[in-house]
Parts: C-alpha cells; sequence; structure tokens
C-alpha cells in the first residue's frame, strides 16, 4: 500500500510542473486529481477510560436458627440458583477411608425422603430441575437450579436431600463401585494424574489437603453406609451453613420458604479438625510419574501460596495473573506464542480455608521438556523481582473483568455470595474486592512475588522416563525421582 | 403435557432483542444492547470451516484461525491480544466443519478498538504472514492436538469418527484439527489464498453485544468495515447425502484401562427436519440420571458412563452413543443393551412423563444458556449461518415444543437403525511390564 500522504503528492506534482514553460498561454487551471478519502484504519482508535462499577450488594437475611441468606434478586430470566454449604467436608473423612465425603456426597442424592434413588432423580428433572453437589477437604455443597415456579417443589427435594438422604445399601454399593470406576479411569489421564500426586507430594499424604478428596482404591473400598450416615451427621448440620440465592426472586419470598423446610435443621456439633500448616519444601525437588509413549509431559509446579483471603492475596493475584493468568502472561508468551513448544500454559492461586498454592500447570511437548523446564524456571525465578506498571494494568482489568463475568450467571452468583458468607465476609466484599483491585501497589506486587523462590516449590512431570530424564539431567537438573500416583 | 407443568412465564418464548442490517460490501451486522453489567462481546462468524480445505490440507481452517491472532501491518507481533489485555478484555476463537467463529470481550471502552482489530485483519491479514508465523502457529496447533486428541484417553475416536461416516471427498470426512502431516505441508500461500478467498465481509456476521449506544456503534462498524472489499465467493456445491457408513467396524487401541463402545450414525442436519427429534431422543436416552440408558447401564451396574448426542451440520449430522463399561463388562454387552433401548424407542412411543422432563430439561437449559452474554451473540450469528437469519430463538423453541412422543419415535426408527451405525471400539493396550 502506498501511504496516504505520499499518493497525495504523486497525485498533483505533475500538474506543478507544467506551469513553468515561459511561452506558453496561461494553462487552464488544473484539475486537481481525487485525493482519497483518508485510510480510517490508519490509526488505531484510542481507548477511554473505564466507567466506574459497583457490584450489587445481596439482600441479607436469616432464618430461624440463624443460618445466613443472602439472596440476589435478578428478574430478567425466570430461572434461579441456590447454593448450600456447610464447613466441613472431605477434612473428616477418618484415615484409611479416603473418598467418605465424596461417596456420602454421591448416595445422598441417590435416594431421600420418600423417593428411592429412581424416583427422586424422575422428580427432580421431570420438573426441570438440576441438583448438583460436590465435597472438597474444607466443605461440601449442593446447588440447585431451574424453573422459579419450581422453586417450592426444588426446596423440598433438597430439603430431602440435605435432611433426610436414605443411605441405602444397595445405592451405596452402586456410587461406590461408580467411584471406584471413576478413579481407575481418572488415572489414564495425565492431568488428573499430575494434580493427585502434586497435591500428595506438596501438603503431604496424611494432610487434610494432600488426601484425594475423591478417595483412594483402598479407602472407599472400606467404607459402608455406617460410615456414610456418621459423615452426613457431622457434617450436615447448620452449624456454619450459609445459604445464598441468585435470581427471579426476592429475599421476601423465597426467605420463608426456605426457613420452612430450614429453620429448624439442628445444629451440630462444631467438629474441629486440625489442618496443619504445608511442610517446609526446602529444596527444589523434581519428581517424575512414568507415563511411557506419551507425546507431551504433563507439568505441576506447586509453590507455598495463601489461605482463601489472607494477605498479601491481592498483590499476589496480580503477580500471578502478570506470570500465567492470561494470554499475554509471561509464561504463555513465552512457552506458547515464542517457542511453539505447548498449546497452552497457566498459572493460579489455589486457596484454601487454611492455607493455598500457586500453581502452574501445563502440557509441554516431549522431546522439548527440558528445554521447557530451563525456560520455565528462568521465568519463575524473575517473577520474584516483581513486575511492570503495564503488567499490573493488565493484571488489574483481568481481575476486574473476571467479577463482570460472575455476575452473569446466577449460578456464578449464588457460588461466589456462599463462598463469602463461609468466611464471614459482609455483603460488600465484591464491591470492596473490585475496589482493592485497583488500590494494590506495583511495590506491594513486588514483596509479595518475592516469596516465590523455586527452591521452595515441588516440581510433578508425568511422562515418558525414558525420553525427559536424561535431557533433563544434562540441563542440570539432578534432583529427580520418581514416583507413582497415590 | 407441557403446559401442565409450566406457566406462562418460563413457557412464553424466551427473546434476544437486536437490530440487524447489511452493510454495501454485504457483512451482516447485528446489535444487541444490554446495559446490564458494562461489558461488551464482538463477536465476528466467518462461513468457513473445515469443509472448505482442500485435499491434502486437512486442519488448515483451524491452522488458519491460530495466524489471525498473529498480527498485521498495523497492529504487528502479539498486538491482538496486548492491546486488549491491557483495558481488561480477551478473546478467543473456535474452528468446526462450517464455520469459524472469533469473539473478543471486555469494559465497554474497548468497544471501537475491538472493531478496529477485527476490521484490520480481516482487510489485511495477508500482507503481514509469514514463514515464521506459520512454523510456531503450526507447533501450536500440533501440540493441541497431542493434548487433545492422542494424549487424551480415548481422544483418537474423534479423529477416526469422520473416516468412518464419511466417503472420501466428501467435506466432512477429515478431522477439524487434521493430520500432522497436512499440517507441516501448509504453506504461506496457503495462508493468503486462503484468506483472499474465505475472509471477506461478503462471508461474514459480526454481532456487537452488550453495554454500548447502538448509534454511535454503527458509525464505528460503517468506518472500519464500511471500505472493505466483497469478493466473489467460490461455488459450494452441497455434497450428496449421505445416509451409508463407511466402515461398520473400528477398532483402535489406547493407553487405557477401560474399554470404551462408540456407535455413531448419520443424523439431520442442523435445523433441519429430525434435527430437535434426534435431539430429544439423546437426552431421553443419556441425558440425567432418569435417562433410560443411564438407568439400564450405570444404574444396573454395567457402565461407568454413557453419552449420547446429536450433532447438526451443515450437510448432514451425526448422532453417536458413548458408553464406558464396568470393570469385567464387555462391549458386546453394553451394545446389545443400547441397541435394545434404540429399538424399543423406534417402536414405542416415549411416555408422557418422559416427554414432559424433555421439554422441561430443554426449556432450562435454553433459559440458562441465554445468561452469559457472549453465549447470545454467538446464538444470533449460527442462527443467521444455518437459517439465513438470526431472528430464529423462537422458532428454535417452537420446533423443540411441537415433537410429539410418535414423531419422536418415528426419527428414530428413521435414522437410528442397528445396521447403519459405524461402531468404534476402543481397547487398552497391553500394559507394558
Amino acid at each position: 500500500m502506498i501511504p496516504v500522504l505520499l499518493s497525495v503528492l504523486l497525485a498533483v506534482a505533475p500538474a506543478s510542473a507544467r506551469t513553468k514553460k515561459p511561452a506558453a498561454p496561461p494553462p487552464p487551471p488544473p484539475v486537481e486529481a481525487p485525493v482519497p478519502p483518508p485510510d480510517p484504519l490508519a490509526t488505531m482508535p484510542t481507548v477511554g477510560e473505564a466507567r466506574p462499577f459497583v457490584p450489587p450488594t445481596p439482600e441479607v437475611g436469616a432464618l430461624s436458627n440463624q443460618v445466613p441468606v443472602w439472596v440476589l434478586p435478578s428478574p430478567k430470566l425466570p430461572i434461579f440458583s441456590l447454593v448450600l454449604y456447610v464447613p466441613r467436608g472431605s477434612q473428616l473423612d477418618a484415615p484409611g477411608k479416603e473418598g467418605t465425603a465424596a461417596l456420602a456426597m454421591e448416595v445422598m442424592g441417590r435416594g431421600a425422603g420418600e423417593r428411592d434413588s429412581a424416583a427422586f432423580s424422575a422428580e427432580v428433572e421431570r420438573r426441570g430441575l438440576s441438583i448438583s453437589r460436590d465435597a472438597g477437604p474444607d466443605g461440601a455443597w449442593v446447588a440447585l437450579s431451574g424453573p422459579t415456579e419450581q422453586l417450592q417443589a426444588g426446596l423440598d427435594l433438597l430439603a430431602d436431600f440435605v435432611l433426610r438422604p436414605q443411605f441405602a445399601g444397595i445405592e451405596v454399593k452402586k456410587a461406590r463401585e461408580l467411584l471406584l470406576a471413576g478413579l481407575q479411569s481418572n488415572l489414564d489421564e495425565p492431568g488428573y494424574v499430575a494434580s493427585r500426586t502434586g497435591l500428595s507430594l506438596y501438603w503431604g499424604p496424611a494432610h487434610p489437603y494432600g488426601r484425594p478428596a475423591d478417595g483412594t482404591q483402598a479407602g472407599l473400598k472400606k467404607i459402608g453406609a455406617v460410615d456414610l450416615k456418621k459423615w452426613h451427621k457431622a457434617a450436615w448440620s447448620a452449624t456454619g451453613a450459609t445459604l445464598a440465592v441468585a435470581g427471579a426472586v426476592t429475599k421476601e419470598q423465597v426467605l420463608p420458604m426456605l426457613d420452612a423446610r430450614f429453620g429448624a435443621w439442628k445444629a451440630g456439633k462444631d467438629v474441629k479438625v486440625d489442618v496443619p500448616a504445608a511442610p517446609v519444601h526446602d529444596r527444589e525437588a523434581i519428581y517424575i510419574v512414568d507415563a511411557p509413549g506419551s507425546a507431551q509431559t504433563g507439568f505441576y509446579v506447586a509453590f507455598p501460596g495463601l489461605a482463601q483471603f489472607a494477605p498479601p492475596e491481592v498483590a499476589t493475584k496480580m503477580g500471578t495473573i502478570a506470570l500465567g493468568g492470561t494470554f499475554t502472561s509471561r509464561l504463555n508468551a513465552l512457552l506458547r506464542e515464542e517457542k511453539g513448544y505447548t498449546y497452552g500454559v497457566r498459572a493460579a492461586m489455589e486457596s484454601r480455608r487454611h492455607g493455598g498454592t500457586l500453581l502452574v500447570r501445563t502440557r509441554i511437548r516431549a522431546d522439548v521438556t527440558a528445554e521447557a523446564m530451563v525456560d520455565l524456571v528462568a521465568q519463575l525465578d524473575k517473577i520474584t523481582a516483581g513486575i511492570d506498571e503495564a503488567e499490573l494494568k493488565k493484571a488489574q482489568g483481568a481481575a476486574r473483568q473476571d467479577v463482570v463475568e460472575v455476575l452473569e450467571t446466577q449460578a456464578g452468583v449464588a457460588g461466589a455470595y456462599v463462598d463469602y458468607l463461609a468466611l464471614g465476609r459482609p455483603p460488600g466484599a465484591l464491591a470492596a474486592e473490585l475496589t482493592s483491585y485497583g488500590a494494590v501497589r506495583i511495590d506491594e506486587v513486588t514483596s509479595a512475588m518475592a516469596l516465590y523462590s523455586r527452591q521452595h516449590a515441588v516440581f510433578v512431570l508425568v511422562g515418558d522416563r525414558a525420553l525427559i530424564e536424561p535431557k533433563l539431567r544434562e540441563k542440570g537438573f539432578v534432583d529427580l525421582a520418581v514416583v507413582t500416583p497415590p | 403435557m407441557l403446559a401442565l407443568l409450566l406457566t406462562p412465564a418460563l413457557a412464553a418464548e424466551p427473546s434476544i432483542p437486536f437490530s440487524r442490517y447489511e452493510l454495501p460490501n454485504g457483512l451482516q451486522v447485528i446489535l444487541l444492547e444490554d446495559h446490564a453489567l458494562p461489558q461488551v462481546v464482538v463477536d465476528l462468524w466467518y462461513k468457513v470451516g473445515s469443509k472448505d480445505e482442500v485435499a491434502g490440507r486437512s486442519g488448515f481452517a483451524h491452522l488458519f484461525e491460530h495466524l489471525m491472532f498473529m498480527g498485521t501491518l498495523r497492529l504487528p507481533g502479539s498486538g491482538f491480544d496486548r492491546v486488549m489485555e491491557a483495558q481488561g478484555g480477551w478473546n478467543n476463537a473456535w474452528t468446526m466443519q462450517d464455520a469459524t467463529n472469533y469473539y473478543d470481550v471486555g469494559p465497554p471502552q474497548l468497544l471501537e478498538t475491538f472493531l478496529w482489530m477485527e476490521a484490520d485483519r480481516m482487510q489485511q491479514l495477508d500482507e503481514a504472514m509469514t514463514q515464521a508465523k506459520l512454523d510456531l502457529q503450526r507447533d501450536v496447533v500440533r501440540n493441541e492436538r497431542r493434548q487433545g486428541n492422542e494424549d487424551q484417553p480415548y481422544g483418537m475416536v474423534e479423529i477416526e469418527l469422520d473416516t468412518a461416516l464419511f466417503p472420501a471427498g466428501h467435506p466432512y470426512a477429515h478431522s477439524v484439527i487434521g493430520t500432522h502431516e497436512d499440517l507441516q505441508a501448509a504453506s504461506v500461500g496457503d495462508v493468503t489464498g486462503f484468506f483472499n478467498t474465505w475472509y471477506v465481509p461478503n462471508n461474514a456476521s459480526l454481532v456487537v453485544a452488550g453495554d454500548f449506544d447502538p448509534a454511535q456503534a454503527k458509525v464505528w462498524v460503517e468506518r472500519y468495515f464500511g471500505t472493505l472489499e466483497r469478493k466473489e465467493l467460490p461455488a459450494r456445491a452441497a455434497p450428496e447425502p449421505v445416509r451409508t457408513v463407511q466402515k461398520a467396524s473400528v477398532t483402535i487401541t489406547d493407553q487405557v484401562d477401560f474399554p470404551q463402545l462408540n456407535l455413531f450414525w448419520h443424523g439431520p442436519s442442523a435445523y433441519q427436519a429430525g434435527d430437535a427429534e434426534l435431539t430429544l431422543a439423546a437426552d431421553l436416552l443419556g441425558a440425567g440420571e432418569s435417562s433410560r440408558l443411564y438407568r439400564r447401564l450405570v444404574d444396573g451396574g454395567l457402565a461407568q458412563e454413557v453419552q449420547v448426542f446429536q450433532y447438526g451440520l451443515q450437510y448432514g449430522g451425526i448422532f453417536g452413543v458413548t458408553v464406558l463399561p464396568m470393570e469385567g463388562v464387555t462391549v458386546e454387552e453394553v451394545e446389545r443393551v443400547v441397541q435394545e433401548e434404540l429399538t424399543r424407542l423406534a417402536n414405542e412411543a416415549p411416555s408422557a412423563a418422559e416427554m414432559e422432563r424433555l421439554q422441561n430439561q430443554h426449556a432450562i437449559a435454553t433459559y440458562q444458556s441465554l445468561e452469559p452474554l457472549q453465549n447470545r451473540a454467538e446464538s444470533l450469528n449460527r442462527y443467521w449461518a444455518y437459517t439465513g437469519t438470526p431472528e430464529w430463538l423462537g422458532k428454535d423453541v417452537a420446533r423443540f415444543t411441537a415433537v410429539d412422543a410418535p414423531r419422536l419415535s418415528a426419527s428414530v426408527s428413521e435414522w437410528l437403525k442397528p445396521a447403519a451405525a459405524s461402531r468404534i471400539v476402543v481397547l487398552p493396550e497391553e500394559k507394558k511390564p
């Protein structure tokens, strides 16, 4: 393409030259060549300032038994989403019976109240409702969603699920067989193997956060209906329970409905489980899980991180986003967009109630595993020196946009609110968090990231040992150990 | 039965209010205003996908999608991502058989920038294309294939499926991700040729959605896209309809612990007769814990999981059943149950209670899908691409509510004959000592 200015000059030059002949009669006025319109794409538009945004604040209430409830009315669509959370989960699994919470949550949906398993699921699905559930180390939750007109019926089913699960022997057996098979299948998946192994190595196999919440083959086989009932009694009491609802409902509508079903729900023993601090890893440790024939190597790198909302959470969040939280983050830009070693790499904070990790995960082409490791550790070292202003601004924008997208769906709102409630945050917590993103300073991020020395990290590589180990040793990574997944 | 359960509030048609117009160069423009949250989405749908690849270049449409982010003369390098991420925006794209879709998401102040960047690369991506860019993204895409297929348990079924169903030369007879050999063969000339052929305004539809002023958006759309040139598109003859599978049985091995059964049939095209019926049939068989195959296979202790789907495309569709048996259960045992249930469904209309479940679950899924702004933007483009108009949500809902039990059974009888399936079985590799 010819630049606009140059093309205009070329067009008018010949006419100007002809006026220099002295004997000729005065020429007619030159015919101006048409000036092409300016190229509208020549310059990228400037970006304006972000408009202020204050997230909505929930309506706050409580049941007769003091279980707190947050409600965010959103009448646009005739649907709702509700989450009920209790702060007790797989941390209550007895030693040797890992998977109790996971199995109990599965069986709770397999027959409750007067309905057996088939009748319960048929009633839920017939009404356009859905009930999903899960348990992690810190807690267990059940989510109900569907048409608002089915809210009453849905709450009846939810109350049966929470308060009156049957734990029929046949359902325990069926669910246990499914969880065992699922566990075996998952161990074929490199990403799952990396996470399961990494959690155990980082926290330790007996730590509540290191034991696999989905259980072990040995543990699941030992769990019977009695264990599940015992776990249910300990975990699913009103003590510490929290409720959040979003959708085409108001607090005035939903609170009496909830109170009628859960208001008399009794408090339980305030079970205290000792969750020790993570063990200190004082040297860079690299573990290989052998996966012969793998075309890629799965990476799971865990650094000591922060508990939920523990300072300097916001500064660490910004540093983590700069490291691997967006497409142009340092790790993705280098390992994918510059080197072509991977389809993608991400860093994220995994924060739990009593501790956390900063995780880096990726899948690297097997034959360049060692080269990628060199690049990865260089970037991990570099981030400890902090980030620049442009990276901070980018991270702030990404974090703000995340909040906006959480607010897009009712399930997102209910899930976020129940988390805030469980940690005792005030109703304005989301707005406060957004404000804190904008207020964080670059020196705070630098201080936060200075703590992430790879000397304290655990590296797990799932790949073809025969191919990757010699090259890793060549590159100087000699402190290697071969492990099997727990 | 639907009216018995649903009040008018939910039974009423959901809607996506929008306005639309067409630029003189053929670009479709759809404006969807929603001021609920401070964000905008720009969704650009190009009617080109893997069906348009030439022989020996499988995977090229998707590889090209990656190259769209590699910079232009005006905004070189990683500028596309860098500029929008600097303000909290992000983007992504995907490629399928019929189409390639690009979307940008972010705060409202990025809207003009999004539009400029999309118009910029639509106008002149080819002028900045280099061998180095192609080589780099080729590596990334080959990693994507390794991650999504080769190193993914049962991931090669997706690759085998296309040749099992469609005859050589059919637009769907190769995978979207392509082969390593074909990806390696792609040249810079292929890239510029593909761009100049398909990435033209009269082959695209632009949705602007979210928190914006429509009058201002129209000015920007006209300014940035208005000067792009319309080009004549190559004639694309529709292939002959295919109802016969190419391979009745395929067996592959994988590093897995359990075998897997996959049965695939030719199904109806997207939004055409039979598509809604088989979508509901798939739900009846495999969606939820009260579905027929879940009850018999999973609850019956024969399988870990079962998945059933109808995937409608422009030139046909694919109906699939995937079953992962429990340990000690053979694929033949679970296959017998699947065929029994299909035969039963073909011969006996579903009960009223089952139809009620299907309709209600479909209705709620439709509403939930309308929550994210980007979903709504993409839906409008999808309707435009497959039906010729974005104004189709009401008809989409209506075609599902019109499906009654006899129609559902008749469609199963018509499309899912036991002998018409292609059977792909994955067997565990021998464990190495």
